[in-house]
């Protein structure tokens, strides 16, 4: 499936859920990462659960979640998988430093072990979830993936 | 007992006859006021041995106070450092917590301070086992990156060694759960075998565990007539071998009655928690990402997705066994097939690549690895993203503890194959 067709069906797809009327995303296509898709984040489980259960489409894999720091905003990454069309979408939405992450682990239950790395990680508040307790380290460790959060090696204080 | 013979019945004590289950029922009720309680019935399509039901709820009001029971971190069969909490009733098991993060050494944070070439000595500890596949997904996400044309031998070099890689992987896995079913042998002849191929992976890269083999843009080592010789002499004898090992594990009776019907996982579970590799195709979900994403020299090689249905923990040992063989199979192709030429593209000393995002996914040992790397257009990626199948597998073996006996949970979390160095990273 080519890039400019999944555009398309997204769009039929999500036109069609009727959920609301008032969906705010823009689909590119990456020449390395395929179709990237963003959106704001609180439209992130309302899209994720309707191209799940799209009939055409059928994402059912979410295959990764990780975040990034981009400066000043922290960028969660979703990869969705389908068997169906052997393709994969990359959604991706912004949060603020110290922001409030909802899960999504009662649409994709893949997403409940890498949330709580997520959210550790970043400093971010983890709502709607079954265990939101720290998954890699313990309490009162700082956000490691911070790009404020200072690692000692050589590399970084000799340059 | 022979290897690969029947027991003798007075070997299987069973633990509830299965043929008048329902007059043994009424038997033990008889005079309880509890007639409520039913016995689950084994999921469909899975074929339970004769015998080897167990009581499957209280009919006698036996149930003790729950209380909790920490395994690990270093219990020999959690494989690496897993803790889990579980809460027992008796010797089953209610409900369990795994608590990861022992091995966390922040192998993420460390990748955004490394240049491009150094990153594959970091995902080398994160996948201790199977290093070669894992240093292939970061190359690949740095020559999507700079655009690197990676010559046609290093390619198929890159595929010879991922698979005598993942030989050594499996059989380093399928010895142990030996171990945990209570097998001796296997475990010692397993690591016989695999004796061969970490002998061929130190003959090519100078390492026997963190390889630092597949580069952007190249390998670091060519084939050597030596490893070609070890490879070919074990191509000679390797099915035969194989059916060995068939024969003493997976044709016992005891093997199989502590294995079938245990840890069933279904294919809609699967998808839903994120399962790739064996784990996912045990359930009858037929994806390789090999075949149907297929990168290096992949797609000019004949080989098969092996898939099983059953989705318990013996269709996801027998899976893997017969990946040895298609993995014995592809390294033939490689051998008779390497097309000659250089091992090297041009690269500049100095990788700087261009501002950017890629993925490079891979089908190592254990499931999906994808390095997922961010560019500023500097030395140094932003960020790398490790994509860990086995913190995946986690979440599933977390769904299919309660309600099994505490045994049986030893070998059901075994079965995942589970790789704390990838798991915290």
């Amino acid at each position: 499936m080519n890039p400019a067709t999944l555009t398309e069906c997204i769009a039929t797809a999500l036109d069609t859920t009727g959920v609301t009327d008032s969906w705010d995303y823009q689909i590119d296509a990456d020449d390395n990462l395929g179709v990237v898709m963003r959106l704001p984040a609180a439209q992130v489980m309302l899209v994720l659960d309707a191209l799940r259960k799209d009939s055409d489409l059928q994402f059912v894999q979410l295959i990764d979640l990780f975040g990034a720091d981009i400066r000043d905003l922290i960028e969660v990454t979703y990869r969705l998988r389908s068997l169906r069309h052997n393709v994969d979408l990359i959604i991706k939405c912004e949060l603020p430093y110290d922001g409030d992450y909802q899960s999504v682990g009662h649409v994709f239950a893949s997403a409940l072990l890498p949330e709580r790395e997520l959210c550790e990680m970043y400093g971010l508040t983890l709502h709607g979830h079954s265990n939101p307790k720290r998954l890699l380290t313990i309490e009162g460790m700082p956000p490691f993936l911070r790009k404020s959060t200072a690692i000692r090696t050589k590399e970084e204080i000799w340059g | 007992m022979g290897i690969g013979k029947k027991p003798s019945e007075a070997l299987l004590t069973p633990v509830v006859p299965c043929e008048d289950e329902a007059s043994l029922q009424e038997d033990m009720l008889e005079g309880y006021t509890n007639p409520g309680w039913l016995s689950p019935q084994p999921p469909a399509g899975i074929v339970v041995p004769r015998n080897t039901r167990r009581i499957a709820d209280d009919p006698l009001q036996l149930s003790t106070d729950h209380y909790l029971l920490n395994v690990g971190p270093q219990h020999p069969s959690t494989h690496g450092a897993l803790r889990v909490i579980l809460e027992m009733d008796g010797e089953r098991i209610m409900s369990g917590e795994a608590h990861v993060g022992q091995l966390h050494r922040g192998i993420e944070k460390l990748a955004e301070h490394r240049r491009y070439h150094q990153l594959a000595t970091l995902v080398d500890r994160a996948d201790y086992v199977s290093g070669i596949t894992v240093e292939t997904a970061a190359a690949l996400a740095t020559e999507q990156l700079a655009e690197i044309e990676v010559p046609p031998r290093a390619q198929w070099l890159r595929c010879l060694m991922a698979e005598v890689n993942r030989i050594a992987s499996h059989y380093m896995w399928i010895g142990p759960m030996g171990l945990d079913s209570g097998a001796m042998g296997i475990f010692l002849y397993m690591q016989k075998d695999r004796e061969l191929f970490i002998d061929v992976l130190e003959e090519m890269t100078g390492q026997r565990l963190m390889f630092n083999y597949v580069r952007p843009g190249r390998v670091t080592g060519d084939l050597t007539p030596r490893a070609e010789k070890l490879l070919r002499d074990y191509l000679k004898i390797g099915i035969e071998r194989m059916e060995e090992h068939w024969d003493s594990l997976f044709e016992s009776e005891l093997f199989q009655i502590r294995t079938k019907g245990i840890g069933v996982l279904s294919a809609d579970d699967a998808l839903n928690y994120g399962a790739t590799g064996h784990v996912l195709r045990a359930s009858g979900i037929d994806f390789d990402v090999r075949r149907d994403r297929p990168y290096d020299a992949y797609d000019q090689f004949d080989f098969d997705v092996m898939t099983r249905t059953g989705g318990d923990v013996f269709d996801r040992v027998t899976c893997r066994f017969d990946e040895i063989r298609q993995s014995l199979r592809i390294i033939e192709q490689c051998l008779d097939g390497m097309p000659p030429g250089d091992i090297k593209a041009k690269m500049p000393k100095v990788l700087r690549v261009p501002e950017g995002e890629a993925c490079g996914i891979v089908e190592s040992a254990r499931g999906e690895v994808g390095i997922h790397l961010y560019s500023d257009g500097s030395d140094k990626p932003v960020r790398m993203r490790y994509r860990p199948p086995t913190l995946y597998s986690l979440g599933i073996a977390e769904i299919l503890l309660p309600n099994m006996m505490f045994a049986d949970a030893i070998v059901g979390m075994g079965s995942f194959d589970f790789c704390f160095g990838e798991v915290d990273r």
